[in-house]
């Protein structure tokens, strides 16, 4: 009697997780055509990453430069997958199938690997393929060696494969962190998002040789990586199905649950006085609602205190020889970045949420649609912005004021931070106007695949101007004249053609987002 | 003034293989028969009616002004449409209602081979 | 059923005395090497509610974006209020979406506020009017409306405005049966009180067969009939054995 239970069970989650594997079916590398764009990506990444990182660093700190990328992106992919839990309109079916959750969420883990898996391994073709092709063209001491280059690709395969495991595991664990007192525990979620994204930062400085890169240590890795994953998976096992549950059946779509709503009890906003702003700058108003809504949360306050108190503690410590200015260039990545994502974001939670379709209705043209989103994003990043800034500077006065260090305020300093803040306005400009392409392909797939080396390339962006543009040590060396002129030439140039590519975009938003309402509807559940 | 009235779905029985118009003519009509609604009582809108009744108002100008032809309401500019005083009219109404009723019993006898008159007798019938 | 009262077919009688509100001629669609919709050709008189029915996939919302200037259509032309839909046109039509939603973090009276602001023909005194008739709590938080609540307040919205032109897209869908009745009750009123043309689309057929001054089904992405309802039911027919007849 008892086996045949366990057998009935068996082959009901051999069967649950092969429709898991279905689900990525689609992006996987499985079809000619899928793989030619997997192909293709792969091409134009190495292709970029030849000539932004090509010549001044070691095999080494390209892998662990991919290691941060596949840390950052399969924990993304998972996280946001497991966000989207409760918006999927399987949940409730997926909810009720007679098996213990357990096996409900061991499906759901497992069935994302391959996908994770393809990321890290296509992650690790375009470091071997940069590492080999550094090796057949340059003269570098660097990759000499034919056995340490092996041997790094080695090591580094097992790393990116253990650090893919680990992380769509660590992704999932999210579902738990959203009732109750849990909801601090995101905080470390977005730690866990922050690190890769200033390991890129950090990797670019660091010499070649640094011992932490070597390949033995990046075994070491590996094999810690790999026990780490075995334990979240456990992890995961144990307490998802005790607390994530909950949260993923209560949570009910587009509305916020009842405990949700308690704790992060969006703080009552008063009643609003109808102001007399009509036309666009009712759009824009209506934009930054949307961004205040965010920002009135007590959880959201809570995390930007402690990011706020972080910069303080690092504009007190920065302050002598003015090494804030290297701490801000470290830092440029994360706020280009993050506005050019704000703006994609809101695209895909308003046709996710089927905002898009009133959006698209208000008497106005796509453009001054589009604009206002821009701008809501734009001002909205910078109060953000301006007030970490703002925190920054009130730690290096204070440490003005109680132990005034000897060198401070060199000319060079303030010249590269007045360019580094000039690069960042350019690049936020640029970048965020030419990100709305992505959306204009409408009915012409073909279009869609040109969106991603322009993706890539915004992307880079900050790594690739701390490349070209900054000299190694900003204080020392200072901003000459040429470099200004240089930004000036490249805004002049660039601002024109991504205002183009945001108007086609613009104009062609409406039938992009029907073709992904068409596409869900055909693919339904998953995907 | 007299009180307003409303108009419930529940007063009217709508067969929707019908026109419209002519069953709210008739049903308004017996109810101006059975006295339900008293001579002088003024009638809602046709904006209300149409509201309440979740009919198209076109509808239901239609049938006012039926009703109108028919002289059993009468409208009064800037007031309203109220149903008749004349008390013809409404023995008319009920004369209406009394052929209507008997036709039909007629076609049901006629479905059965019999005249009215033999309907009866048969109703009428000890068992 | 008899042919003449289809007034797509070819020897009906064309309304070209009345004024047109929409006016659709030969009107195809194709997406991606599919047929979505082929011959389209309807009109719709100035002041009366049109039904728009037809089963699942029988590209209503298709048609629908055409009509409202989203979509371009590959063949044949279109007219709305007297020109191409364009984003002018949308300043004069108010347009409910199928299954959309309304930003959630807003409370219904915020977001009132903004759409105040954004539409250029809203009407504060029509708004006060319908909040109370459509008993939304405007100091509700949209995340927290029901189906049906939201349905009232997307309503409210585009009948707080004074657009000559008013389609829904399945305003009933998953909604409540007095919300419903508010719906259908609301759209009564407002036919009755200005010359506002509304073109519904929607598969509750019986709550508003009787509000309905003539009906266009759509199938397989093209046009199976016109009628006009009182004519259908001078012939013995109601708008759902119409239905019936035409689509089973």
């Amino acid at each position: 009697m008892m086996p045949a239970v366990s057998n009935q069970r068996n082959a009901s989650s051999d069967t649950l997780l092969r429709m898991e594997y279905r689900g990525y079916h689609a992006y996987m590398p499985a079809t000619t055509k899928t793989a030619g764009r997997w192909a293709l990506f792969i091409l134009l990444a190495v292709i970029a990453s030849r000539i932004a990182l090509g010549g001044s660093y070691s095999p080494e700190q390209i892998y662990m430069l991919g290691a941060a990328l596949v840390w950052m992106t399969t924990y993304t992919l998972s996280a946001l997958r497991a966000f989207a839990l409760p918006e999927n309109p399987f949940r409730e079916w997926w909810l009720t199938l007679p098996l213990p959750r357990k096996t409900l969420v061991r499906a759901h883990m497992l069935g994302a690997l391959p996908f994770s898996g393809c990321l890290a391994a296509a992650v690790w073709l375009i470091a071997t393929a940069h590492n080999a092709l550094e090796a057949a063209a340059a003269e570098s001491a660097l990759y000499a060696d034919a056995d340490r280059l092996i041997g790094a690709a080695f090591a580094f395969a097992i790393l990116y494969a253990a650090l893919a495991m680990l992380f769509t595991f660590a992704g999932m664990l999210i579902t738990v962190a959203m009732q109750g007192w849990r909801q601090l525990c995101i905080l470390a979620f977005l730690l866990l998002w922050g690190i890769p994204t200033s390991a890129i930062g950090l990797l670019t400085e660091i010499g070649p040789e640094n011992p932490w890169l070597s390949p033995l240590h990046a075994a070491i890795y590996a094999a810690a990586a790999l026990a780490l994953a075995a334990a979240v998976y456990r992890l995961c096992l144990y307490v998802i199905p005790r607390y994530g549950f909950q949260w993923i059946a209560v949570r009910r779509t587009g509305r916020s649950g009842h405990s949700a709503r308690a704790f992060l009890g969006t703080a009552a906003q008063s009643k609003a006085e109808r102001t007399d702003a009509r036309g666009f700058r009712s759009l824009y108003q209506l934009e930054r609602s949307a961004f205040r809504s965010v920002s009135g949360r007590p959880l959201v306050r809570l995390v930007y205190a402690v990011i706020a108190a972080g910069m303080a503690a690092g504009g007190y410590f920065s302050l002598p020889n003015d090494q804030w200015v290297e701490m801000v260039r470290a830092l440029l990545v994360i706020p280009g970045i993050f506005i050019v994502t704000i703006v994609s974001l809101r695209f895909n939670f308003d046709t996710a949420k089927r905002r898009l379709e009133w959006v698209l209705v208000f008497p106005y043209s796509r453009v001054a649609l589009m604009l206002s989103r821009m701008l809501g994003a734009w001002v909205t990043a910078s109060i953000w912005l301006g007030g970490l800034a703002l925190a920054t500077g009130l730690g290096a006065l204070v440490r003005f004021l109680v132990d005034r260090p000897a060198n401070i305020g060199s000319s060079n300093a303030l010249g590269g931070a007045a360019f580094m803040l000039a690069v960042l306005l350019a690049y936020v400009i640029v970048g965020s106007l030419l990100s709305v392409f992505q959306y204009g392909y409408g009915n012409m797939e073909w279009l869609g695949i040109l969106s991603v080396p322009i993706m890539i390339i915004i992307f880079m962006g900050p790594m690739l101007v701390n490349q070209f543009f900054l000299p190694e040590d900003l204080v020392q060396s200072g901003i000459t004249e040429r470099q200004w002129l240089l930004l000036a030439a490249s805004a002049i140039v660039s601002l024109p053609l991504a205002w183009q590519a945001f108007v086609f975009g613009s104009r062609r938003i409406g039938a992009t987002m029907y073709l992904i309402h068409e596409k869900q509807r055909k693919r339904g559940g998953e995907g | 003034m007299p009180p307003d009235i409303i108009w419930h779905v529940h007063d009217f029985q709508i067969d929707p293989s019908r026109p419209l118009y002519e069953q709210f003519v008739e049903q308004i009509r017996a109810m101006i028969a059975k006295g339900q609604l008293a001579p002088g009582t003024r009638l809602p809108s046709v904006r209300e009616t149409a509201a309440s009744l979740r009919v198209n108002p076109t509808t239901v100008m239609k049938a006012y002004q039926e009703l109108e032809r028919l002289r059993l309401t009468v409208t009064h500019r800037g007031q309203g449409t109220f149903v008749t005083d004349e008390a013809e009219a409404i023995a008319r109404s009920r004369r209406e209602l009394a052929r209507t009723a008997v036709r039909r019993a007629e076609e049901l006898a006629a479905s059965i081979g019999l005249t009215l008159e033999e309907l009866i007798a048969l109703a009428q019938e000890e068992e | 059923m008899k042919p003449e009262l289809n007034y797509a077919a070819p020897f009906a009688a064309s309304t070209s005395s009345a004024e047109l509100t929409i006016r659709c001629r030969g009107v195809g669609m194709s997406f991606k090497k599919k047929n979505v919709l082929h011959d389209v050709s309807f009109e719709t008189e100035k002041g009366t509610i049109v039904g728009l029915l037809g089963p699942n996939g029988a590209g209503k919302s298709t048609l629908m974006r055409i009509l409202t200037g989203l979509m371009e259509p590959s063949a044949g032309t279109v007219e709305v209020l007297g020109g191409k839909p364009s984003v002018e046109t949308l300043g004069k039509l108010s347009f409910l979406p199928d299954r959309g939603q309304l930003p959630n973090w807003l409370t219904a009276e915020q977001w009132l506020g903004y759409a105040s602001g954004i539409y250029p023909d809203w009407d504060r005194a029509l708004e006060r009017q319908w909040v109370r008739k459509l008993e939304v709590d405007a100091s509700m938080r949209i995340a927290t409306l029901s189906r049906g609540q939201e349905a009232r307040l997307q309503l409210l919205t585009c009948l707080s405005r004074r657009a000559p032109l008013v389609i829904l897209d399945e305003p009933f869908t998953g909604v409540d049966l007095l919300s419903r009745e508010s719906i259908s009750s609301a759209v009564a009123e407002e036919a009755a009180a200005g010359d506002r043309t509304f073109l519904i689309a929607t598969h509750d057929i019986r709550e508003m067969e009787s509000l309905f001054d003539r009906i266009v089904l759509i199938g397989g992405g093209t046009i199976k009939g016109v009628y006009d309802t009182e004519a259908l039911r001078a012939n013995g027919l109601s708008v759902e054995s119409c239905y019936r007849e035409v689509f089973a």
